[in-house]
């Protein structure tokens, strides 16, 4: 039990201390992260609300599918990410594995599902009658359109939530693509596996506060837009 | 010979239900107010639908001036601009009554000075001023029906269809309503006014024409008219 209250205590004071290592690992990951889920939010909200709003052949199957990819393995988004991104693959050419833009495609991917299939759950959560009191008021589709996103909005922004919080605590893809280069691709959730690896438990235990620290804040946040909409 | 402003003709619509609104003819002219009495389940919201352009019917025609109105038509939205519904159970955007009142001003693309002015004068009329910060989930339920009425009668729309606009309210706030929905039929000569209620009662005190309507057909148009008349 020892070495866990040393490494707790070591931890405290790298996190104190503003220990250069530990802020380039959490901001590689925070960079990422944002990145990934502003990328997944500007397709999955969009994607989510169509399929919620429009009838057309095949949508049961397109709701099934988005389902089926929220348990989307990340070591398979992964290995797909790096066949498209290896020298051999087709986008080998742009050179982009093992820097932090293979873990911004890779996670995107990921949050993607995530936040297309909550919004979609979101928009059809919204009152029928938001719709039809739109349109006789005078609203074209789009303002329609817009008037549903804004009673929506807090189910949406809980999607978004959630999207960033699976992103940020994946290890797989980062681990894949990004090959956890020090100062470079090596993030919150790849370092505490290495570091863990190599007993370092200090830096692994800081790590993981801060990971903890950057989640509550998004869960605090996420819990104020529940309790408003309620 | 007046216009009609709504026309019917030939129209056909069929649900999952089994549900079938025909009704062979039928206009309503403008600047006058008509009433759609029936028992539940007798089309008269199927029928308001249709009317507002909010469904179209699967064979016949509803003409606004003339004009057949047919689905994904461009100008649709515009066309809705002239025609407004208030449902039976309205639903009012989260926010304030004010926000409320401002919506579809806002989509008409009014100067700053006419929109409040507007709002002025509609939230006094219906005695809504003192609640014009409130947040619509406060409201009571004859004040929220209020609020859907002041937010349809503030578009000063050519043709306004109340659909049964005072359900499960006191007789107060009845009264109220049907006062204000009674000013309206002589204030306002051009706008033609087309209620639904299952209360014959009420029917009789909002207008006299009134269209009976059963099983998704109408019986019979009291006073009978010509024009009017099922063929």
């Amino acid at each position: 039990m020892d070495y866990i209250f040393e490494g707790l205590k070591n931890a405290f004071k790298m996190i104190v201390g503003l220990d250069r290592q530990v802020i380039s690992i959490a901001l590689v990951s925070i960079k990422v992260s944002t990145l990934s889920i502003i990328l997944a939010t500007g397709l999955g909200v969009p994607v989510g609300f169509y399929v919620a709003l429009k009838d057309f052949w095949g949508k049961t199957a397109v709701v099934i599918i988005l389902n089926t990819l929220l348990a989307l393995p990340t070591v398979l988004i992964g290995l797909l990410v790096y066949s498209f991104l290896s020298r051999q693959g087709p986008l080998g050419t742009l050179g982009l594995l093992y820097t932090p833009w293979a873990m911004v495609i890779g996670q995107s991917i990921l949050a993607f599902p995530i936040v297309a299939a909550l919004s979609l759950s979101a928009t059809q959560g919204v009152d029928k009658r938001v719709k039809k009191t739109a349109l006789t008021l005078g609203a074209n589709a789009w303002q329609t359109g817009l008037a549903i996103l804004a009673e929506g909005r807090f189910a949406i922004f809980a999607a978004i939530i959630a999207g960033f919080g699976r992103v940020f605590t994946e290890v797989g893809i980062s681990m894949m693509v990004g090959g956890n280069i020090q100062g470079y691709t090596r993030n919150i959730t790849t370092a505490v596996a290495l570091e863990t690896g190599k007993g370092e438990f200090s830096l692994g235990i800081a790590l993981g506060i801060i990971l903890l620290m950057v989640a509550l804040p998004v869960n605090i946040l996420f819990y104020c837009f529940q309790r408003k909409k309620s | 010979m007046e216009k009609p402003v709504l026309k019917v003709e030939n129209l056909s619509r069929s649900y999952k239900d089994g549900f079938t609104l025909e009704i062979p003819s039928l206009e309503f002219q403008e600047g006058k107010s008509y009433v759609l009495f029936g028992p539940n389940g007798a089309g008269k919201t199927t029928l308001l639908n249709l009317l507002a352009f909010l469904d179209f019917p699967q064979e016949g025609k509803v003409l606004f001036k003339e004009k057949e109105i047919v689905p994904y038509n461009s100008n649709l939205a515009s066309l809705r601009k002239k025609v407004t519904l208030v449902m039976q159970d309205p639903y009012l955007f989260e926010g304030s009554v004010i926000q409320n009142l401002y919506y579809g001003l806002k989509l008409r693309s009014l100067r700053f000075n006419e929109v409040e002015e507007k709002i002025e004068d509609t939230l006094n009329m219906l005695s809504l001023w003192g609640l014009r910060n409130r947040d619509v989930q406060t409201l009571s339920g004859g004040e929220r029906q209020k609020l859907a009425l002041a937010r349809a009668i503030i578009l000063d729309v050519e043709v306004l269809l109340l659909d049964e606009p005072t359900p499960h309210l006191d007789e107060i706030c009845t009264a109220f309503i049907e006062e204000f929905i009674n000013n309206i039929v002589t204030n306002r000569s051009s706008q033609t006014l087309i209620m639904a209620t299952h209360n014959l009662e009420q029917a009789h005190r909002l207008s006299k024409e009134i269209i009976f309507l059963q099983d998704g057909r109408v019986q019979f148009i009291s006073p009978k008219k010509g024009r009017n008349k099922v063929k």
